[in-house]
């Protein structure tokens, strides 16, 4: 029998003894012979004069000669001693019985949680083995990776795959790879250079046998290389890996990439341009088609947002690091593809106006002052929010609320330049012509001027701002200094549009400021002014017509068409106008053409209070009026058919 | 060494807080932790442990008893008592990472056992604390059972205290509130039917309070539901947990009379703006506006209420409808559901209304329901946007426990539900 085989004779016995003491009870017979047996097995490897060494880890056992053992027995004691802190066990030669029956008695006990413990009961008895050492594990290995082992069971596995090219071996050694990759860099397992050249052969093997277990030891070894890029120290080391990742195809790398996309918080532009470089000599813009065709599958599966963000940041990235366009296209594309983003949450942009309305209440309700003046303070506070926001309806309630309470509030300093604050802003909507809503509160409602007269004027001459707004408040504010209003009024006497608009507003404007605007405007305008002015005066209620008379027989007749309607609003005064107009004298019809003029003016506005003047005029002697005689029946026989 | 122990309650509590209301990497966290850690590590290197206990209503810190503080740090009580933490160790030696891995696991809200603390320290290499109850001793400790009407009651306690320390303009943490308002949420989600079967028990006094958490737990219910972030439901229970302060039995200096407890809620509660927002004085005063803005008060200046006002209005009446049951059998969940349907546009703002019915159901969990195949059950489970079709356990007479999916079942609908008032209906 070879000395391998002795030892796994040895070993097998080892792991039965073990369970068989776990059966009997302690004084049992059987607890002294089975570990009689084993002695047997044990000696001939410990002769002569040899130690038997065995290193642990979590699925093999390791010799001196750093031959792997991983035959499901070795998986197994190496579980088990593994599991018992144990990380190399040495037996001596000159081991007695009672020595191994102690050793395995205190084996077969339930493996402790707390190692430490596991040790110190060894060392209890380690006076009564003498034969036997153990090298415990560092606690903190038990718990997390096994350091170093790692890469030599790598080895192992890998070359063990090649020799074998079993897809059962292939497979362990990939899944191997997988979990090695968690505790070391590719470029560290591969630092072997004996092993190296056989990666590519490995990948290939794997591949045309397991498909599967080749994509995700792929992946890994990706994902190793793009969360880690710091481990490329060398431009010899990207190409290394070029060699290696030049063997797969198109597809798989993109695949490969997906997963990294995901998994990779740090993905970015500059990691793109590493994979780029690293598959400098793969066809790109296949590789995006396939990296997109991936994606788009994930759109519906993975968190919009998260996509969102990343699809940004790389598009983003790529103005500073540029990677192949194919990508930047790819991400542009599926940006656009994301549904829309839509953010639950709760709407908290308008509570301060919610928070205003509540001190408006408070300022409305309240009745001691300190408590009203800490909701005018706020107020205040916000009142260029509230104009900011254009929120005419808050403005509007907090005027009415500071002037309802005024006799509270005017103690406090800032309340008359609170007002005035909020009263310029309404000004100058108005005098900029803005139309707003609530503008009608404020025209009626604000009683002083915050921005002064000649603000008003020069609005309202320089800037030519004129509506029926701006008049109301000019008319209340500035009712005394008209005179400056007709000043500047007599100085755009040439600005015919400007006048109209003025008409136009002063229509509007029911006062008797109007009026007598109005009358200016009559006094120096030309007559389509005129004729304007009188159809504005129709809608005002003031009525006052002396500064007609002296104007009412001026030729050519055209305006005095509404001043004779204007004047119906009072009879008299139509009678004295229709007097001047039709029947003054004509000797010799000197005057005819005027008559006649006047005679037609009232027969186009069909005056019925002309009629008794007109017959008159119809009924005129003499030759020299033949032509007027025959005007006016004219103008009677269009009353007539009337 | 007294001011000293004190602080470090008063943070402790802060971090635990903190733990609970943010991630673990948060600054506010990490700031409070740190501060707390660097005065365990003062106190420790003057002695080789510090413990704090809970005994009765008495904490006992090192060598200092602080009497009957239970009132004052409610939350700490609750907290420790709901994973049976009695005793509190920390040795000298206590590393920093020991602390965060220790904060981070008491701030889930899952219920612990002894046996739990002691596997998670040995996993987690904390050597340095060990925690306990009083009369420890190593006994494998059965999982503690959830509670509901002990746990419901104190809560409704701690809602009252809190009220009366507002009302009373007292200095209240908006970390406090906050953590109360997830306790609700963590505690009775999913319970308010529960909650409500208690209202007969519920003493005149404790209404109110009563009242307002279920008012709360059903706001953030439905919110955490429909999706909304965290700090949205958070935000939103706490302003609905005080939405009624207007009508606590207290009497405020110089409150005038025949103010409507609308307008008294908002005025104690926007003294509070600083730390908790206006969100809270703002439900207070806006949760009787109506839709259509005539309710009261009668507010000028704003189109309509503010959307945490319309939820929490909507879950004040519900809870209103619900307990009228009580007295007048025809209020069962159909019927109030029915009713508040028809002020759809008038009182309750119809998207929200819809949308609170899509996930609370018209059928609240733990309702017992009858089936049209003559089964009766209990409501386990809504199905979004299917409210007359829940998921229920079937209680009786036959295949008992076992689960049907009115989504699934066509066939079946229910009929009505039992009252929970009157449990002798069944």
């Amino acid at each position: 029998m070879s000395e391998r085989q002795e030892l796994n004779e040895f070993l097998i016995n080892f792991r039965l003894t073990l369970k068989k003491l776990a059966l009997y009870p302690e004084q049992h017979p059987a607890q002294q012979a089975f570990p009689l047996e084993l002695k047997e097995k044990l000696d001939p490897l410990l002769f002569p004069n040899k130690t038997l060494w065995l290193g642990v880890t979590t699925r093999a056992l390791r010799l001196q000669d750093d031959t792997w053992l991983t035959e499901k027995i070795h998986e197994e004691i190496a579980r088990y001693l593994h599991s018992r802190g144990i990380k190399s066990l040495r037996i001596k030669p000159g081991l007695t019985v009672e020595e191994l029956t102690l050793f395995l008695k205190f084996l077969s006990k339930s493996p402790r949680k707390d190692f430490y413990r596991e040790k110190e009961s060894f060392r209890l008895l380690e006076e009564q083995l003498p034969h036997i050492e153990i090298e415990w594990l560092d606690y903190s290995l038990v718990l997390a990776a096994q350091g170093e082992e790692i890469k030599e069971v790598w080895s192992y596995l890998f070359e063990k795959a090649l020799r074998s090219r079993q897809v059962r071996d292939l497979n362990q050694a990939a899944s191997f790879l997988v979990k090695a990759l968690e505790h070391f860099s590719v470029c560290e397992l591969a630092a072997n250079d004996r092993e190296w050249p056989f990666w590519s052969h490995f990948f290939s093997l794997l591949r045309e046998n397991d498909t599967r277990s080749f994509k995700i030891a792929l992946s890994a070894i990706v994902k190793n290389l793009l969360c880690q890029p710091n481990q490329l120290t060398l431009p010899s080391l990207e190409e290394k890996f070029q060699s290696l990742l030049e063997g797969f195809d198109e597809e798989n790398l993109a695949s490969c990439l997906v997963n990294i996309f995901r998994e990779d918080a740090s993905f970015d532009a500059s990691k793109l341009c590493l994979w780029f470089r690293l598959t400098r000599k793969k066809k790109h813009g296949l590789m995006a088609s396939f990296l997109e065709r991936n994606l788009e599958t994930k759109l519906a599966q993975w968190p919009v947002s998260f996509i969102r963000n990343k699809f940004t940041q790389l598009i983003q990235g790529y103005s500073v690091e540029p990677y192949p366009e194919a990508y930047y296209q790819a991400f542009l594309a599926l940006l656009k593809r994301l549904p829309a983003e839509s953010k639950i949450q709760l709407d908290r942009s308008y509570l301060w106006k919610h928070e205003v309305a509540l001190h408006l209440l408070l300022l409305r309700q309240g009745k001691k002052a300190e408590a009203l003046f800490d909701s005018f303070n706020f107020l205040t506070r916000h009142l260029s929010r509230m104009m900011e926001s254009q929120d005419f309806i808050l403005l509007r309630e907090m005027h009415r609320v500071l002037v309802d309470r005024q006799p509270l509030l005017s103690g406090h300093d800032e309340y008359l330049p609170t007002l005035k604050r909020l009263t310029a802003f309404i000004e100058k909507k108005i005098l900029r012509e803005e139309n707003f809503a609530e503008q009608k509160y404020f025209v009626d409602n604000l009683n002083k001027s915050a921005l002064g007269l000649n603000y008003y004027l020069q609005s309202i001459f320089g800037d030519g701002h004129v509506s029926p707004a701006i008049l109301k408040l000019f008319f209340r504010f500035f009712l005394d200094h008209l005179f400056y209003f007709y000043i500047n009024l007599d100085e755009k006497a040439g600005d015919k549009s400007f006048l109209e608009k003025m008409i136009a507003s002063l229509a509007e404007v029911d006062c008797p400021a109007s009026f007598v605007t109005l009358k200016n405007i009559f006094n120096f305008g030309d007559s389509e002014l005129r004729r304007k002015v009188l159809s504005a005066m129709q809608r005002l209620s003031t009525f006052e017509e002396s500064f007609l008379w002296p104007h009412l027989l001026e030729r050519p007749l055209s305006w005095q068409k509404e001043a004779l309607l204007w004047l119906k609003k009072k009879p008299a005064s139509l009678e004295r106008a229709l007097r001047l107009l039709l029947s003054q004298s004509s000797p010799f019809g000197l005057k005819n053409n005027q008559l006649i003029e006047a005679a037609k003016l009232v027969g186009e506005i069909g005056l019925d209070e002309a009629l008794p003047y007109l017959k008159l005029l119809a009924r005129r002697p003499f030759f020299w009026n033949r032509r007027l005689r025959k005007e006016v029946k004219k103008i009677l026989e269009f009353f007539n058919e009337r | 060494m007294s001011d000293r122990l004190q602080q470090v309650l008063t943070l402790f509590l802060s971090v635990w807080q903190a733990g609970r209301l943010y991630f673990s990497e948060h600054p506010q966290f990490l700031e409070l932790l740190e501060r707390l850690y660097r005065l365990f590590s003062e106190i420790l290197k003057e002695r080789e442990e510090l413990t704090l206990a809970i005994v009765d209503e008495d904490i006992v810190m090192g060598e200092k008893i602080m009497v009957n503080y239970q009132q004052r740090m409610p939350f700490l009580f609750q907290g420790l008592k709901e994973r049976s933490l009695e005793r509190l160790t920390f040795y000298a030696g206590l590393e920093k990472e020991e602390l965060v891995k220790f904060f981070g696991f008491i701030s889930l809200p899952q219920k612990r056992s002894e046996e739990d603390f002691r596997h998670f320290f040995q996993l987690e290499g904390i050597k340095n604390i060990s925690v306990g109850k009083l009369k420890a001793s190593f006994e494998e400790e059965k999982r503690p059972e959830p509670n509901f009407s002990p746990n419901y009651r104190d809560t409704i306690q701690i809602v009252g205290l809190i009220a009366e320390k507002l009302s009373q303009q007292e200095n209240v943490s908006p970390l406090d509130l906050k953590y109360l308002a997830l306790s609700i949420l963590e505690n009775f989600s999913g319970s308010y039917w529960q909650g409500l079967s208690e209202w007969p028990c519920i003493s005149s006094s404790q209404r109110l309070w009563a009242h307002l958490l279920n008012t709360s737990l059903l706001v953030m219910t439905a919110l955490s539901r429909l999706g909304y972030p965290r700090e949205d439901i958070l935000d939103l229970g706490v302003a609905a947990l005080f939405h009624d302060l207007g009508k606590a039995p207290l009497v405020e200096f110089g409150v005038p009379t025949g103010e409507n407890h609308m307008l008294r809620g908002a005025k104690i509660l926007i003294r509070y703006k600083e730390n908790l927002s206006s969100l809270p004085a703002i439900v207070a005063l806006e949760h009787h506006l109506r839709y259509d803005l005539k309710g009261q008060p009668e507010l000028k200046g704003i189109g309509e209420p503010h959307d945490a006002s319309l939820i929490v209005a909507m879950a004040n009446i519900y809870d209103h409808l619900l307990r009228k049951g009580i007295y007048d059998e025809r209020f069962n969940p159909l019927f109030v559901y029915n009713l508040m349907m028809g002020e759809k546009g008038r009182v309750f703002s119809p998207e929200w209304l819809d949308q609170f019915f899509q996930v609370m159901g018209v059928w609240p969990e733990g309702c017992e329901v009858i089936l049209n195949d003559g089964r009766t059950g209990r409501v386990v489970r809504q199905n979004k946007n299917e409210p007359f079709r829940p998921r229920i356990e079937v209680s009786s007479p036959k295949r008992e426990g076992e689960v049907i999916d009115l989504s699934q079942e066509r066939k079946l609908s229910i009929l009505g539900s039992l009252n929970p008032f009157f449990p002798q209906d069944k």
